[in-house]
């Protein structure tokens, strides 16, 4: 690469770069992790655990575990993500939602649940993951 | 797909409230097709990006954990009645699908 590619290739990526923001990569190795331990290690790191008892909403009991409604709203302020996990589906980690600048702190999905079993959400925000949980009970699953 | 995705974008006390319904089979490659007798393979949602004005309002990496024909609800700041908000997801195989829809 000489100086003239070198400069125009720089001035082209910068321009691309601010032109279209780079998304945040699919996470893979999340999405491909069975184990439920495994998977709030990897969410989790070193942050410090905040228990919450007051953002996530799902129905007690599910007739149809293949459509469960499933809403978080984190009080809490500088909220970067949300992550949604179900422990005994065959890949715990569901959904992962992505803060932007203008986005207010608020996800609801459809999640599908093979059993009856803990919905967990994780929410990242200041350096800390504030984590509630809920059971729902399933009475006819729906993951295959 | 040959469904379109069905979306709305309502102004609630200020915020923009996007809720979507996504045709698509969300398929977790575990499955057994019963007509075949062979697992149905991997086709799923990886990633919903939606914007307003040009500008990234709503992202989200999904599994296969997430359910067939996916409902989505999310909410954004700084949109007026009018305004148009687009809704794009690419799946696994690299399939896309877009809708633009107006606030009301």
């Amino acid at each position: 690469m000489n100086r003239r590619t070198f400069v125009t290739t720089g001035a082209a990526l910068a321009l691309a770069g601010w032109a279209a923001p780079a998304l945040a990569e699919w996470p893979q190795k999340t999405f491909e992790t069975t184990s439920f331990e495994e998977t709030l290690a990897q969410l989790i790191g070193n942050a410090e655990v905040v228990e919450q008892s007051d953002m996530l909403k799902t129905p007690s009991i599910a007739e149809n575990g293949a459509q469960v409604r499933v809403e978080v709203r984190p009080p809490m302020k500088n909220v970067e993500r949300i992550d949604l996990l179900v422990d005994k589906n065959p890949v715990p980690l569901t959904s992962r939602f992505s803060m932007q600048p203008r986005s207010v702190p608020y996800a609801a999905v459809n999640l599908k649940m093979r059993e009856t079993s803990n919905v967990i959400a994780l929410v990242r925000a200041d350096g800390k993951v504030y984590r509630e949980v809920r059971e729902v009970r399933v009475t006819a699953g729906g993951c295959k | 797909m040959a469904d379109k995705i069905r979306i709305r974008a309502r102004l609630v006390d200020g915020q923009v409230v996007v809720k979507a319904l996504i045709p698509h089979p969300m398929e977790t490659g575990r499955r057994t097709d019963e007509a075949t007798g062979k697992t149905a393979p991997a086709h799923f949602i990886q990633t919903v990006v939606a914007k307003h004005n040009g500008e990234i309002v709503f992202e989200a990496d999904w599994g296969t954990g997430v359910s067939r024909n996916p409902f989505v609800a999310f909410m954004f700041e700084g949109g007026k009645a009018g305004d148009k908000v687009e809704l794009t997801w690419r799946d696994n195989t690299g399939a896309t699908g877009t809708v633009e829809t107006e606030i009301k």
